[in-house]
């Protein structure tokens, strides 16, 4: 096995170029970059092909086939990938429940789950959330009765993301009403092919469809599904949402959208000149590449304090969640502006992803702008809020 | 102090007609070309054409009342470019069809705006040429917001002398690229490549830019509508989603962020009111005025748009509730023009220095 630990940053940046331009499809790229939603047919050759060289899991345990990477080796990979226009691993097997299966899991578990997740034969949702259980988890009320060797399901999860492809869900569920709230949850895995389940699509207002309802009416489920102990499932998810803290700074995401921004801009002729000689845009856009620097240094501080295991008493992952997410809804709208009249069109995820209509309006670079920019409203939305974000920052400050 | 602030009992029913009507129609399913006849009956067409050519001698500030309540209800019909822009473009150029468009018999749609244009009316690269008795016309103009219904387009084209000139283009007769804005608005491009033309008028700049202004005030009106009920829903959102075990309304940083959407609504709505004024002036700071507000309302609606959907968490993003359309149309409006940015360009390049 290759020992990454002696790699300079840069021969482990170039050793995941190299594999991407040996690997990765043009028109496969091409799509990618588009920012529609994910395609599952893509994300499970890529998943599969990245799991040749152990390269799916960057987060787990090496005795589980993780690659051993240092934080900031995984954000390098992470920026390659994603700025290469790679498909966008699905995160709820990877890397939610995998880590956790790996920590928690029965022996039987691991050995049918954990090889399943890192080839991406087998994709998961994630059940948490409830209609009156979001930011306020612990108040969920899915209900989960013990009958024999059997769990029996009940209730409802909603904001499933890809449950209408994925084989299985990874739960929280109530199994007691004593106690705190908090006391009374469990941690389950469910075969979505479970009879009593229904799936009813969300459609999110670019159109796409990635969100879901989730019904469970008498689920069966073998109790040798869950996960840890009974009544234990909230530390394990709690320890499954800060095992990804830094992860959701954003800034592959930012650096891919300066670059698509500045590609626009050298496109667009305002009064017959390149948008992007224009100073007033350039100020606006050196604006903007300014909040990402100063943003992009935050990341770093946090990895390396992670890695030097000092990690403060500074909110600092809230800070990026923050930061990360507004700075990718600033930049998108930027994006759209560049793009002039071009801009305004509606380009179809189902029109102009895999196809190109006859005779379209605007410009091919045009394509998913405004649709990822209207998807990404959710960015402040889920992982907790940015208002709870802000409630954890202020509540930490104010202790000390 | 001197600008109109409040309305005359005859807008007062307009709008409280408008409202009934939005309340009523708008949602219903009912076509463009069935809400178009309505419009004309009510008299909506015909409010800022002046009574000897058969209007009712009103003034844009009556297309803005109107114009705000069919934002409420995202109407989406093109009323503010037919009733407005293309209506004061015949009105100073040929003030003998204004008539045929009040009745609904004609809906003529501008076709002004092209790729490049940058928010700047002077910018035409589409080109008119002399063809016999006639002319044609070769250019494309984008983005014009429901030209699937336009029984013609009066668009703007360089002519040989250099001049800025209007023409008429039957919608038959050209071809006219439709599509959906990303607001879902039903909208196209009329593709011209020689195509015939009849010639309004031979030097139409200063008319387009006053017909512009005046578009980008009434549209401002109408935004101003689109973040009205962005508002209304967020604000009986936080009055009935509980979380934690009350109200999140509760919560003060929501609190304050509902302060702050206020205050940009109303603060729109004023610049709203300094735009008419300035239109029905006419003075030397019309057009940067007009600029002004359109910038004003575009940020202000950018903002209560997005947190709107921020305040209603995931059923914000969602097609099914409407929160999320009042933004989408919002963001279009900050869009459109060049867009915001280059609006306040347009706004400094104007202003006194
Ligand atoms: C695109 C998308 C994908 C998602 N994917 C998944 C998934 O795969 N699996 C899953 O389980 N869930 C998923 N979610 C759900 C997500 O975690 C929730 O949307 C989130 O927890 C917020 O809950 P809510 O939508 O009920 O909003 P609410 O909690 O009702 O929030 C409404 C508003 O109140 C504010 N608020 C709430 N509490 C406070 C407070 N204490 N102080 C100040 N403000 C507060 C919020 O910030 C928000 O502005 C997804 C959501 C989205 C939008």
């Amino acid at each position: 096995m290759t020992d990454y630990s002696k790699m300079s940053e840069d021969q482990f940046r170039q050793m995941v170029r190299d594999f991407i331009s040996e690997n990765l499809p043009p028109e496969m790229a091409a799509r990618w970059k588009k920012m529609y939603h994910p395609y599952k047919p893509d994300v499970v050759w890529w998943t599969s092909k990245l799991n040749e060289v152990g390269w799916s899991v960057p987060g787990w345990p090496v005795e589980y086939g993780g690659p051993d990477w240092t934080i900031a080796q995984r954000h390098i990979f992470e920026e390659e990938v994603f700025l290469a226009g790679c498909p966008a691993l699905s995160p709820q097997g990877l890397t939610l429940v995998g880590p956790v299966i790996c920590h928690y899991g029965t022996p039987e578990q691991k050995d049918f789950h954990l090889p399943k997740i890192r080839s991406g034969e087998i994709m998961w949702a994630q059940g948490f959330s409830e209609p009156n259980a979001g930011s306020d988890l612990a108040a969920l009320q899915c209900r989960a009765v013990r009958d024999g060797d059997e769990y029996v399901v009940n209730g409802q999860k909603i904001w499933t993301s890809e449950a209408h492809y994925s084989e299985w869900v990874f739960m929280l569920v109530r199994t007691s009403t004593e106690g705190k709230k908090q006391a009374g949850i469990s941690f389950l895995l469910i075969d979505l092919d479970t009879p009593g389940i229904t799936i009813r699509p969300i459609i999110s207002i670019d159109g796409g469809h990635e969100l879901n309802e989730v019904f469970f009416e008498d689920v069966r489920v073998p109790a040798s599904n869950l996960v840890g102990e009974e009544n234990k499932g909230w530390t394990y998810a709690k320890e499954l949402l800060a095992e990804e803290r830094t992860f959701s700074a954003e800034v592959k995401r930012h650096k891919g959208q300066l670059r698509r921004i500045k590609n626009i801009a050298r496109e667009t002729k305002i009064r017959g000149r390149p948008l992007i000689e224009d100073p007033h845009f350039q100020r606006r856009l050196a604006q903007l590449e300014i909040e990402v620097l100063a943003h992009e240094a935050t990341l770093w501080r946090v990895v390396a304090e992670e890695e030097a295991g000092i990690l403060g008493a500074a909110p600092t992952p809230s800070i990026l969640k923050v930061r990360g997410t507004e700075l990718v809804q600033r930049l998108g709208a930027l994006m759209i502006e560049a793009l002039e009249e071009a801009g305004l069109p509606y380009y179809a995820e189902h029109d102009y992803f895999l196809t190109e209509p006859a005779d379209p309006p605007g410009r091919p670079d045009a394509y998913g702008v405004s649709s990822d920019f209207m998807f990404r409203r959710s960015l402040t939305i889920y992982g907790g809020s940015n208002e709870v974000q802000r409630n954890i920052i202020a509540g930490q400050l104010l202790r000390n | 102090m001197g600008m109109k602030v409040l309305p005359t009992e005859e807008q007062v029913m307009f709008r409280d007609a408008a409202a009934r009507w939005v309340e009523q129609e708008a949602g219903s399913g009912a076509d463009m070309a069935a809400q178009w006849g309505q419009f004309a009956e009510l008299g909506w067409l015909m409010v800022a054409i002046p009574e000897d050519q058969g209007g009712l001698d009103g003034n844009v500030y009556d297309n803005a009342i109107i114009a705000e309540e069919l934002g409420k209800g995202l109407v989406a019909a093109p009323y503010v470019g037919v009733a407005v822009t293309a209506t004061q473009l015949l009105l100073a150029l040929a003030p003998e069809r204004a008539e045929a468009v009040a009745s609904g018999e004609e809906i003529p749609l501008v076709a002004h705006v092209e790729a490049g244009q940058g928010g700047d009316p002077s910018w035409v690269e589409t080109t008119a040429t002399q063809a016999g008795d006639g002319w044609s016309l070769t250019g494309t103009k984008t983005a014009i917001i429901g030209a699937p219904l336009a029984t013609s387009f009066l668009v703007s084209a360089r002519t040989p002398d250099g001049k800025i000139g209007l023409f008429e283009v039957a919608a038959d007769a050209a071809k006219v690229r439709e599509y959906l804005l990303f607001d879902m608005r039903p909208a196209g491009d009329l593709v011209l490549d020689a195509t015939p033309a009849t010639l309004i008028s031979s030097d139409a700049l200063s008319a387009i830019e006053f017909a512009l202004d005046c578009e980008h005030v009434v549209e401002s009106a109408e935004a101003v509508g689109v973040m009205q009920t962005a508002f209304d829903l967020t604000k009986d959102y936080l009055n009935t989603r509980q979380q934690y075990g009350q109200l999140i309304g509760q919560f003060q940083a929501l609190q304050h962020r509902l302060a702050d959407m206020f205050i940009e609504l109303e603060q729109a709505r004023s610049v709203v009111l300094r735009g008419l004024d300035a239109l029905v002036r006419n003075g030397p700071d019309r057009s940067a005025m007009a600029a002004a507000c359109r910038v004003k309302v575009a940020q202000a609606g950018h903002f209560v748009g997005a947190q709107g959907i921020q305040l209603h968490g995931g059923i914000g993003v969602t097609e099914e509730y409407p929160v999320g359309h009042h933004f989408r149309q919002l963001i279009a409006f900050e869009m459109r023009h060049g867009g915001a940015g280059a609006q306040v360009e347009r706004y400094a390049s104007m202003m006194e220095l």
